[in-house]
């Protein structure tokens, strides 16, 4: 699926909607005529793109309907007496006369909608459904009615059973999640998603699998139930093809995880798997602050420090303005800078979810300059350390190098006796592992581009403009043979002979 | 008023006490700046200027001085707009155009900014010559480095480089690129404008911009950052003009020289000491001083260090003319960043070089890079799905 869950739109969509229309905006209500007639040709012709194409313009579409708009896309869709448009238009609440004298100066008239003889597949019901539930997100006193509803509808779908509501399946499931949360009994939703994930992945509904695996382990997290997301990240398998947004969460939630656990090189690259499948800062810029305020942590936690230009990021840059200071007391060295910023920092920390990380930074803070000092001196003695680092005494000087060591994060050895530590020098030369670390690149632009390949498709009008050109030439063909038969060649006329 | 020499408006020295003034630490130089500052003031009766500056900053307004300041301005406007109404009953292009042009240049003159910004591009658009338009956006440009304007710099710089591009004289190009060069030193690109200020370095004739002893001491100061050695010696230091003007500036002779010549200890004195009398005080280069102080020690460090395998600390000490703590201290900051290549045995108290071989650096420039490209190629997958 193209279209992230929750924001905002893709510039694919506005040439989408130029193309299905030439250079008329389409009104809400018609573009979801238009999206309802694609559903039915995806269901016709087993092709999910289309699916896929309606979805991708559901996040500017929500933010454009209201009641009106919604009980008017489904007067028009359903035949007069259908019991599913009865069953719609129940959770709507009525018309009143306001709206009525709005209609006719609101939208210009355009042929008035024919209504169709029988009810529309069932996908359209569902998708229906999507967006009045979304639109009952956005007024609070909907949100116990934006509950049953969801409920409603999660187990019309499991009667349905149907493959090809699958993707839209993806999006009830999210929007099920949000319900729950605005009502305020998310805890309550996790034993519906754990029933679902089980028959989604005996029916190999890839989309949904993601969709819910990823909400599982946001309800669980939310509650800091590390040890059962853990679990639950051990006990199932992500599915490959699930889209990018999906994965960018997926593996957010696992960096999480790992940094918990004290896995701090795993939740590294998971960490940088979520930036690099993000969609760009500028259409989701909530996601990528998370994912970056982690990051952040996780580097200081490696004994790394971050690049400077990440905070520079238009972005990022108010909303990762505390993690620098951290950043900057970190590289100092200094223990009662870092005390000092904590707290004035603490609560932006605890919203964030990121203290208790960060209160393991103090021991980070002595590493660091141990890291820097390993960096700079091939042979330093314990007592100048013990000054650089403003320890108490030498004892501790060796005891914490002793540490570090071990640890791995810097490479040397203690010579006891003659007081002093060594170290190697920097060596992150052109050693025996560049043709792995080439490989790994490599491998993922040659993927890249066979998947590209497999995804081509033919431009969908241009057939029709060849065939026209396929039937002039043959019309002329035709003409031309005709005249051969008919012996007309004159010599003045220079018909055949002129090529 | 086809080809006159360009008007040293805005008065680009006021801009200069104006920052002497505002910043506490330049305490001994307030007077003098403070009298250059309201002479300059009166000279051109920049009433807009002064109000504007006595509203921000913490000099008293003279309420005397400001109306008969803005009296004056306001005759001068009416004339200049009669004028101009005049031109356009009697439709010439040219005398429109003159009239125009007048008008913009006493408002820039006077100091309003928007006002001045709006009349020079109105005159811009109805002037017909290339080189008169050249002029006018140059002007354009002058009023943003008064104002400090850096969106107006940049967007007319490259607005003058296209007009010159279809058809400039030469005096114009140099004058521009003059521009140019002074841009990018405010902006921290010591190279290229060290470049750029070196090829004008012979054909300067822009003292609208700044005063030609100013200009060759900003050609020197960006080089010597920036100019390998062989450079240094042939363009620099041998060049007539640096040459001229050196004995009127001691502290850059002191430190071209030394830098060139290896007297590391007398280099970290002129160092120090252009940093406090030239750096500070200068509006375009202060924002630049710890930078532009720590590249030069980094680069005298690597210079010294070059020569040998092997160094002890107390002779890089007295070669720096400092203690070996300071040495120690500096060395330790610039290995652990990356900038300087050796490594410290402080137990036997030397320094040891190592020479990177640039495969290294190499390689890790494409893992670099490339993994920046891919991180953005991930965003073509998203068709993919």
């Amino acid at each position: 699926m193209a279209s992230t869950d929750a924001k905002p739109p893709k510039d694919g969509e506005k040439k989408n909607e130029e193309k299905k229309n030439e250079e008329k905006i389409l009104t809400p209500t018609a573009e979801i005529k238009v999206n309802i007639a694609f559903i039915e040709r995806a269901v016709s012709e087993l092709e999910p793109r289309f699916t896929h194409r309606v979805l991708r313009s559901l996040t500017a579409l929500r933010k454009r309907t209201n009641d009106k708009v919604l009980r008017d896309a489904i007067e028009e869709n359903y035949p007069a007496d259908s019991a599913v448009k009865a069953k719609l238009l129940s959770w709507l609440p009525p018309a009143t006369e306001a709206e009525m004298d709005v209609d006719s100066t609101a939208y210009p008239p355009s042929t008035p909608p024919s209504k169709p003889t029988s009810d529309p597949v069932p996908e359209v019901e569902i998708y229906l459904r999507l967006l009045i539930i979304h639109h009952f997100h956005t007024s609070k006193e909907n949100y116990a009615k934006s509950i049953q509803l969801s409920n409603e509808t999660v187990d019309k779908m499991q009667a349905l059973n149907r493959r090809s509501v699958d993707p839209i399946a993806a999006k009830i499931w999210f929007a099920v999640e949000r319900s729950y949360e605005l009502g305020g009994e998310l805890a309550d939703a996790r034993p519906l998603f754990l029933a679902a994930q089980r028959t989604a992945a005996l029916r190999h509904d890839d989309d949904t699998q993601a969709s819910l695996i990823n909400r599982l382990l946001r309800s669980y997290l939310h509650y800091n139930l590390y040890d059962q997301a853990d679990k639950l990240v051990s006990k199932t398998t992500f599915p490959t093809s699930a889209s990018n947004p999906q994965f960018a969460r997926y593996h957010y939630f696992l960096g999480r995880i790992k940094a918990v656990q004290l896995n701090y090189t795993t939740a590294h690259t998971n960490l940088q798997a979520a930036i690099r499948r993000a969609p760009p800062a500028k259409t989701a810029p909530g996601f990528y602050q998370a994912v970056h305020k982690l990051f952040v942590v996780v580097e200081l936690l490696m004994g790394d420090i971050p690049d400077r230009s990440i905070f520079r990021h238009p972005v990022l840059e108010k909303a990762l303005a505390a993690y620098f200071d951290i950043v900057k007391v970190v590289r100092t060295g200094s223990l009662s800078e870092f005390q000092a910023t904590l707290t004035k920092h603490a609560a932006q920390f605890e919203a964030d979810k990121t203290y208790t990380l960060i209160v393991r930074l103090r021991q980070n803070v002595i590493k660091t300059g141990i890291r820097r000092l390993s960096l700079s001196y091939s042979r330093i003695s314990l007592r100048d350390i013990c000054l650089k680092l403003h320890l108490d005494s030498e004892e501790d000087a060796e005891y914490i190098v002793g540490k570090a060591i071990r640890d791995g994060v810097i490479d040397g050895r203690i010579i006891h006796e003659k007081g002093w530590m060594e170290c190697e020098g920097r060596k992150n030369g052109y050693g025996p592992d560049v043709s792995e670390v080439y490989m790994r690149r490599i491998a993922y632009c040659m993927d890249l581009h066979n998947q590209s390949v497999k995804a081509m498709r033919y431009p969908q009008d241009a057939h029709r403009k060849e065939l026209a050109a396929a039937q002039g030439a043959r019309e002329r063909e035709r003409e031309l043979a005709k005249e051969i038969e008919e012996g007309d060649l004159d010599e003045d006329d220079g018909g055949l002979g002129g090529f | 008023m086809a080809d006159d020499t360009v008007l040293p408006i805005p008065n680009l020295s006021l801009p200069q006490h104006l920052f002497t003034l505002i910043n506490p630490s330049l305490g001994h130089l307030h007077d003098v700046a403070r009298k250059s500052l309201l002479e300059g003031i009166k000279a051109d009766n920049m009433a807009p200027y002064y109000r504007a500056l006595t509203s921000s900053s913490g000099i008293d307004v003279d309420p005397a001085l400001l109306e008969s300041m803005e009296k004056a301005n306001e005759e001068q406007l009416k004339k200049l707009d009669e004028r101009l109404a005049e031109a356009q009953k009697t439709e010439g292009e040219s005398e429109i155009s003159d009239a125009l042009k007048a008008r913009a240049n006493h408002l820039t003159r006077i100091g309003d900014k928007d006002a001045a910004v709006a009349a020079q591009r109105l005159a811009l658009e109805k002037t017909p010559g290339l080189g008169s338009r050249i002029d006018i956006t140059l002007t354009l440009i002058r009023i943003g480095f008064f104002f400090g304007d850096n969106t107006l710099i940049t967007e007319n710089l490259a607005g003058a480089e296209k007009l010159i591009e279809e058809g400039g004289d030469w005096d114009r190009r140099n004058r521009l690129k003059v521009y140019r060069g002074l841009h990018a030193v405010s902006i921290r690109q010591f190279k290229l404008g060290g470049e750029l200020l070196l090829d004008a370095l012979s054909t300067f004739t822009a003292t609208e911009l700044i005063s030609y002893n100013d200009f060759v001491a900003l050609a020197v100061i960006s080089n010597t950052l920036t100019l390998p050695r062989v450079d240094l010696k042939k363009k620099l230091i041998a060049s007539p003009e640096v040459i001229s003007v050196l004995p009127e500036l001691p502290v850059l002779e002191d430190l071209l020289r030394n830098l060139y010549d290896c007297h590391y200890a007398k280099f970290f004195v002129a160092l120090a000491t252009l940093e406090q009398t030239y750096l500070l005080p200068s509006r375009l280069l202060s924002p630049h001083t710890r930078y532009y102080v720590r590249e030069m020690r980094i680069l005298a460090y690597a210079q010294l260090l070059e020569s040998y395998r092997s160094v002890t600390l107390e002779s890089l000490g007295g070669a720096f003319g400092v203690s070996v703590d300071y040495i120690d201290r500096e060395l330790s900051r610039f290995i652990a960043n990356g900038r300087l290549h050796c490594t410290i045995d402080k137990v036997h108290g030397i320094v040891e070089t190592t020479r990177p071989s640039i495969k290294t650096a190499q390689y890790e420039k494409v893992v670099k890079q490339g993994d920046v490209l891919l991180n953005s190629l991930q965003r073509l997958s998203k068709v993919l799905y």
